[in-house]
């Protein structure tokens, strides 16, 4: 791995203690929300980060926005590792890194004008006089496609698409490098998300802003991202450039994934190749943790740990059949 | 229409308008709609938010929210007989009965401190068909929609249940007494894309084995492409194509409809730039004169700003309508 | 169609300003700021030559007292009047007093969380289990009677009321997204507090205060009632009650004009308490 630019996860664990009692807890299991999580993106590219609702993706997010401290493990952000440093150091890297989240009815503060909310990061970081940030807030306007009279108005003056328009320019606020997009357009609708997906590519090329996918539509993930994780119970089960993982996966898991999603084409019915739901995180089942619901099966499969390994080169996977 | 299309005919909407009185004016959420769904048959009805398609699932149901919300004009004709001129208890007799509803957060939908057996037998009490045991009925509604070991999952309450098992027991309860028609309102929006598509297939086979009809109401074209038969397009408060799926998916006509097809990126098939419809649906309390469309679509011509197109048939079956002029 | 009239009518119905409501208010708020011009005497102004006057529509009564005097000959009508403000005054003090203690400890127990919301949510059930009215008592043997104990003893005792609906509001505000990324934007703590959190619970605590200067006057007039709150010869409506107690066989005007003016003014900050509740929704805004 290269430190230059981009963003390197190293062996990012977070276990979220179970604990009974009020007063005189104890703790009576971990939840290993997100185990040994490591990849890397270089500047100007996109992650995306696939998997089902509780296979930890949210938990990864909170832990690389710093919003949730990990057990263990490193984020380097430009060769500099954010993990454990001082209050000061943190605040200034906050900069660096911003997120839009998924609902944009939810993400901007009601009580708040347009202009405020763009300009907030601005004035928290001490950026700027009066004007400056003004005059920053119309330019940011601009280049997310919003009407330059739209400043003086309060979110719920407008739609779905033009919120996440509001949010995307709040992210581009304070000029950092990377943007968690945490399910960027699922709450859209379909004529809407093509528009936000388009800007958010344009922004990319124009900026030079690396981002992080987080999103459950493969099909969008795929549209947008160079390279792909699958996670599956809080692990990485498969590390992938975008054409290695569509066209040729090799994680059972993520295959049954692919194959299981519902496609807008009458002429390619899909079967529901995924029986069973995911087991609860709270325990796991042995070895690899997909076994009980794979259909290839082996018996050194329900033994030990599986970690990433290499099968091609850049093509990463946990299944053991790929050893 | 022929006698013979008319026996299978089982829901007929002629004219319907929807709207809802506000301090600010008249929201006109459904503006005359007209379509129809015969026995037995999975029909998509496809809109984004805003565009009618829930008012309309509302409006059959007889459960506009009151005050506001009004059905103005038009008539539900469930085996001919008019639902608009039924009472509020014939009506109470229809739902859940020969009418049930799916909706989209099943978290929502089932009463979290409630068991599901006594949930679900709620449907059979109510509707005074207590022949047999009532959990025997329980555990077959269950059984029905594969939930595992039913018999001991009945005593369990939903937050015990994970979102899609929650899904199959509203599904569940929305089949139990049989009804001709299922009215799904975004049965998968809140499912992960594993549970989507087996929600899918169970509701595919709830309708072959019971031989209900279901009205689909989603956004999502893929639900509609995986398990529609035909496929509605709505768009502020109109429906502006009908067509069956096959047909839709090759050749739309409405230059939404084919927007719409063309905006959403496919698995496997990465293209360079997404096709967007630019622009935001029109607010339905001044809604546009002539085509709702119009002002977003690049093929608009004069017309289509002054007048609404008529509805036209494109194939010979009239299967396949349209209203837009440039068809005309 | 058939139901179509009725729903027309109950639309109206539901958007309907409460006149009752407003007025009572207003009158309220009218006699509070003008009152010193309206009121024909001084509330302390006796005379011992026209006490017990009835009101003006019975026999004996005179068009110079229009609610009859009591038994000191002072004009009930003037009193009542000056006492509007006396009873706005102290409900006022009041809910400044405890709203400001019960916003900021249910704003710290609500977004902190953890150790900081278990003590004081558990200060708040200590509070709430002692009786206000001994809580009074008490206070009053320490300090003896007067408006600033009142003010005091209200103020000390309501501020965990105040606490407990803060915090459940800020609770459920706190999981909207924009607080996360207030975070990420590098928002601290504070800011977060009071300038996210807070204007998000700035309708909830309108309708609240409305709905409280109805209990306070209540509570007030009780205290003086008891004789533990204001002292005579103030124009406090609860003390006039109190006054009249002893006579309310020959000369119910006393007692009845005063509650008459308590039912009134509670009456019209519940109506109007609940009818802000309904416009300052925002859920009702979009509508």
């Amino acid at each position: 791995m290269n430190n230059q630019g981009g963003i390197q996860v190293k062996n990012l664990t977070k276990h979220f203690p179970i604990t009974s009692g009020v007063i005189f807890s104890r703790t009576i299991g971990v939840v290993k929300a997100v185990e040994r999580l490591s990849f890397s993106i270089e500047r100007g590219k996109t992650f995306g980060l696939v998997g089902e609702s509780g296979c930890g993706k949210s938990t990864t997010v909170n832990m690389i926005l710093g919003l949730e401290k990990p057990t263990s493990g490193d984020i380097y952000i430009d060769g500099e590792n954010i993990i454990g440093l001082k209050r000061k150091k943190i605040f200034d890297l906050r900069r660096k890194i911003q997120a839009v989240f998924q609902d944009p009815f939810r993400s901007l503060n009601p009580r708040k004008k347009v202009k405020q909310i763009i300009s907030e990061p601005l004035l928290v970081h001490k950026i700027g006089t009066k004007k400056q940030r003004h005059e920053r807030v119309l330019e940011l306007m601009d280049l997310v496609g919003l009407k330059p009279d739209a400043a003086d108005h309060y979110p719920h003056e407008f739609s779905g698409g033009q919120r996440q328009r509001i949010a995307i320019a709040r992210a581009l606020s304070l000029n950092p490098e990377m943007i968690i997009l945490d399910e960027p357009v699922s709450a859209l609708d379909v004529s809407i998300q093509a528009q936000i997906i388009n800007l958010l590519v344009d922004i990319q090329q124009k900026l030079k802003v690396t981002y992080i996918v987080i999103s459950h539509d493969l099909a969008v993930v795929e549209h947008i991202s160079d390279k792909i994780g699958v996670m599956y119970l809080g692990q990485l089960v498969e590390l992938a450039s975008v054409k290695d993982l569509y066209n040729n996966p090799l994680h059972p898991y993520t295959q049954a994934l692919l194959a299981s999603v519902p496609i807008a084409d009458p002429e390619n019915i899909r079967e529901s190749v995924l029986e069973g739901e995911i087991p609860s995180p709270l325990n796991p089942p042995s070895g690899c943790y997909f076994h009980p619901r794979c259909n290839k099966m082996q018996p050194e499969c329900k033994k030990g740990k599986k970690v990433l390994h290499e099968s091609s080169p850049g093509h990463f996977t946990s299944c053991p059949l790929f050893a | 229409m022929t006698e013979n299309i008319n026996k299978d005919l089982l829901l007929k909407i002629q004219g319907l308008k929807t709207h809802f009185f506000t301090k600010r004016g008249v929201v006109k959420a459904v503006d005359g709609i007209d379509f129809s769904i015969r026995k037995g048959e999975i029909v998509g009805l496809v809109g984004e938010s805003g565009s009618g398609k829930s008012i309309t699932s509302l409006s059959i149901m007889r459960l506009v929210p009151k005050p506001a919300g009004e059905i103005v004009e038009g008539k539900i004709l469930l085996d001919n007989e008019n639902l608009l001129e039924k009472s509020a208890e014939e009506m109470r007799q229809i739902r859940g009965n020969r009418i049930s509803m799916i909706l989209q957060d099943p978290m929502v939908s089932l009463n979290q401190i409630l068991r599901v057996e006594y949930q679900i037998g709620e449907v059979f009490r109510f509707h005074k068909k207590t022949n047999g045991s009532l959990r025997e009925k329980c555990i077959n509604v269950l059984k029905n929609v594969k939930v595992p070991s039913p018999e001991l999952r009945i005593r369990d309450y939903p937050f015990q249940f994970s979102g899609g098992m929650c899904q199959r027991v509203v599904i569940g309860m929305g089949i139990a007494n049989s009804p001709e028609l299922l009215i799904a309102d975004e049965p998968t929006t809140a499912l992960d894309v594993t549970i989507q598509s087996q929600i899918l297939q169970l509701m595919k086979r709830v309708q072959q084995e019971t031989g209900a009809a279901i009205l689909m109401i989603t956004h999502d074209l893929a639900t509609v492409a995986q398990i529609c038969s035909r496929v509605m397009v709505m768009y502020a408060g109109r429906i502006v194509e009908k067509a069956p799926v096959h047909t839709f998916y090759k050749t739309p006509a409405h230059p939404y409809s084919t927007g719409l097809i063309k905006s959403v990126p496919v698995l496997g098939k990465k293209i360079g730039r997404l096709f967007s419809i630019e622009g935001q649906p029109p607010s339905l309390l001044n809604p546009p004169a002539g085509c709702c469309f119009a002002s977003r679509c690049n093929m608009a011509k004069e017309i289509c700003h002054s007048e609404y197109p008529p509805e036209i048939t494109l194939d010979e079956n009239a299967n396949h309508r349209v209203s837009c002029w440039l068809h005309a | 169609m058939l139901f179509k009239k009725n729903n027309k009518k109950q639309r109206k119905v539901n958007n309907r300003i409460p006149f009752v409501g407003i007025s009572f208010v207003g009158g309220f708020l009218f006699l509070v700021v003008f009152g010193n011009w309206i009121a024909p005497y001084d509330y302390e102004y006796w005379d011992m030559a026209s006490m017990m006057l009835p009101p003006a529509w019975l026999d004996g009564g005179s068009m110079a007292h229009v609610l009859g005097t009591d038994a000191l000959g002072r004009d009930v009508f003037s009193r009542l009047i000056h006492g509007s403000r006396f009873s706005l005054l102290i409900a006022v003090a009041c809910i400044a007093c405890y709203g400001t203690i019960g916003v900021i400890m249910g704003l710290l127990s609500g977004f902190m969380g953890g150790i900081t919301d278990m003590v004081i949510m558990r200060l708040c059930d200590l509070w709430m289990s002692m009786p206000a009215i001994i809580l009074a008592i008490i206070l009053v043997s320490l300090m003896g009677p007067s408006a600033l104990t009142v003010i005091i003893v209200v103020g000390i005792a309501g501020w965990p009321g105040y606490a407990r609906i803060v915090r459940g509001e800020c609770l459920s505000i706190k999981q909207n997204d924009f607080i996360r990324l207030a975070r990420v934007a590098g928002c601290s703590n504070f800011r977060i507090m009071f300038s996210h959190v807070f204007p998000n619970i700035a309708n909830t605590l309108i309708v609240l205060v409305t709905l409280n200067i109805g209990q306070m006057i209540i509570l007030t007039a009780t205290l003086s009632f008891l004789g533990l709150g204001t002292q005579p010869p103030s124009p406090d409506w609860g003390l006039m009650m109190n006054e009249g107690r002893q006579y309310i066989n020959s000369a119910w005007w006393l007692v009845v004009f005063p509650g008459v003016a308590i039912l009134m003014a509670v009456l019209g900050f519940n109506i109007v308490g609940d009818w802000l509740r309904e416009i300052l929704d925002p859920k009702q805004k979009l509508r």
